[in-house]
C-alpha cells in the first residue's frame, strides 16, 4: 500500500486499519512516497532510487496499490520499468469533482479507505471470494457516507476525526518505511 | 430615469431587492430555519460556506431594475451571470417571480418549499454556486470567468429582437477572454443582431484573492473606469 499526499496517505492508513481487522491474516507494507521523484531511475532524477532498493521496497511480485493526489499516470510514468510496475495498480485523481465533503470526493475518485479495501481484495489472488463479504461491508459504507454527506453536508465525524491507532502487529512489517 | 419612478414604485423594487437578499443570505447560511422563525441556532448554519455574498446583491440589483425596463418596454431579455459564486444573486430572483418552483415544485414558495431551496445550495449531491445547468433558462454558468461578453453575443446572433444583460465580474474582467471580448460590438450587426448590454459589476473584495485587495477594475482611477 503505497501513498503520496496527505489525504491519500491518511485514506490508506484507515484501509490498512480496516485490513487488519477485517482480514488479520493479510500481510500488508505501507509505504509513504515523500519525494516522487524517488520512484524513477537514478539516471534521470537524482532522487531516483537503485532497482535494488526499489525491489526491496516494493517488491518484484506482490501487488501494489499506490494511492496518489494527483493524476494516476504519472506514477505509472515514473516506474514504467522497474521489476514490479506490472504488479502496480495506481489510484488518483479523475476529474471527479462537484460541491463534494472530503470523503465524497475522495470516494468519488476511488481513492478513500473502502475503495483501497476492495481494490486490495480484487487484487491479493488468495483473498478473492474469502473475503466478499468484507468488499460488500465496504460498498455499503461508500453508499451511507454518500448518504450522510448529502444530508449533513459534511462527513460523519468518526471520518473526520479519524486518527491511526494501531501500531506495527507482530507478525507484520507494517509502519511507514520510506 | 430615476425621477421617472414614482415612490410606490420605487419602494416596491426595494421590497423585491431586498427579498431577494434575504434569500441569498439564506442560500450561502442556512441549512434550517429559513424563515427565522425560531432564534438562530448554529445548527442552522451550514457547515460549509460556499456562495460569495460580494456578488450576490448587486446581481439581484441589476435584475430588479431589468425586470422594471421588461416591464416598462415589453422588452425581450436574457440575464448572463459573469461573477464568480454569485448564483444567490440569479436563484433568488428566479424563486421570488415563480419559475424556480414551476421547474421544480418541491421547492415551493412555502417555508417548507424555501428551506429545501436555501439548503440545497452549494451543497454536497445538490446544485453548485454558479448557475449551472439545472438553473431555470441558464445558458450560461458563469464563474469559470471569462466567457460571459461572448456567450451575450452568441445569444444575440440572429435575434434580432434579443437583448442579453451580461454582468461582468470585475475578477472576471481581469481574464485575457473578457479583456478581449468588450470588441465583441464589431460583430454585431444592428440589421440582423440584436444587443448585448454589458454591466459591470465592481465588487471591492475578491473571492478569489482571499480578500488582499480589490480587483484592477475597481481600483482603477475614476478616470479609466469612466471608458466603461
Amino acid at each position: 500500500m503505497a501513498c503520496a499526499g496527505d489525504i491519500p496517505t491518511k485514506e490508506t492508513l484507515a484501509a490498512v486499519e480496516i485490513l487488519r481487522r477485517e482480514i488479520p491474516s493479510l500481510k500488508v507494507r505501507v509505504l509513504n512516497v515523500v519525494k516522487l521523484f524517488a520512484l524513477t531511475q537514478p539516471s534521470e532524477h537524482p532522487h531516483g532510487l537503485s532497482d535494488r532498493d526499489f525491489d526491496s521496497l516494493f517488491t518484484t511480485d506482490r501487488p501494489v496499490i499506490f494511492n496518489f493526489h494527483g493524476y494516476p499516470w504519472l506514477i505509472h510514468r515514473l516506474t514504467y520499468n522497474r521489476t514490479n510496475h506490472p504488479n502496480f495498480h495506481v489510484r488518483g485523481y479523475k476529474e471527479k469533482g462537484n460541491i463534494n465533503t472530503p470523503l465524497e470526493l475522495a470516494m468519488s475518485n476511488q481513492i478513500d479507505r473502502f475503495s483501497l479495501v476492495i481494490d486490495v481484495i480484487d487484487r491479493v489472488p488468495r483473498l478473492g471470494s474469502r473475503a466478499a463479504h468484507v468488499k460488500e461491508r465496504m460498498k455499503e459504507a461508500i453508499l451511507a457516507n454518500r448518504a450522510y454527506a448529502h444530508e449533513h453536508g459534511k462527513d460523519a465525524d468518526d471520518v473526520t476525526n479519524w486518527r491511526w491507532s494501531t501500531g506495527p502487529t507482530p507478525g507484520h512489517d507494517g509502519g511507514l518505511l520510506v | 430615469m430615476a425621477e421617472d419612478l414614482t415612490p410606490d414604485q420605487l419602494q416596491r423594487l426595494d421590497a423585491w431587492w431586498r427579498a431577494a437578499n434575504y434569500l441569498a443570505v439564506g442560500m450561502i447560511y442556512l441549512q434550517d430555519n429559513p424563515l427565522l422563525a425560531e432564534p438562530l441556532r448554529s445548527e442552522h448554519i451550514k457547515n460549509r460556506l460556499l456562495g460569495h455574498w460580494g456578488s450576490s446583491p448587486g446581481q439581484a440589483f441589476i435584475w430588479a431594475h431589468a425586470n422594471r425596463l421588461i416591464r416598462e418596454r415589453d422588452l425581450d431579455m436574457i440575464y448572463l451571470s459573469g461573477p464568480g459564486h454569485g448564483a444567490p444573486g440569479v436563484l433568488a430572483p428566479t424563486y421570488l417571480d415563480g419559475s424556480y418552483s414551476e421547474i421544480y415544485p418541491n421547492k415551493s414558495q412555502d417555508a417548507v418549499g424555501m428551506g429545501l431551496f436555501l439548503k440545497q445550495f452549494s451543497f454536497p449531491g445538490h446544485i453548485g454556486s454558479h448557475c449551472t445547468p439545472e438553473t431555470p433558462g441558464s445558458i450560461h454558468e458563469g464563474g469559470e470567468l471569462g466567457y460571459v461578453l461572448s456567450h451575450a453575443c452568441g445569444a444575440v446572433f440572429d435575434n434580432p429582437t434579443l437583448i442579453a444583460l451580461a454582468c461582468v465580474g470585475d475578477g472576471e474582467a481581469e481574464t485575457g477572454p473578457l479583456a478581449t471580448s468588450w470588441h465583441i460590438n464589431k460583430f454585431l450587426n444592428p440589421m440582423s443582431d440584436g444587443a448585448v448590454l454589458p454591466v459591470l459589476h465592481l465588487t471591492w473584495p475578491k473571492a478569489s484573492a482571499c480578500g488582499a485587495g480589490p480587483a484592477t477594475m475597481t481600483a482603477a482611477p475614476p478616470r479609466m473606469n469612466r471608458m466603461w
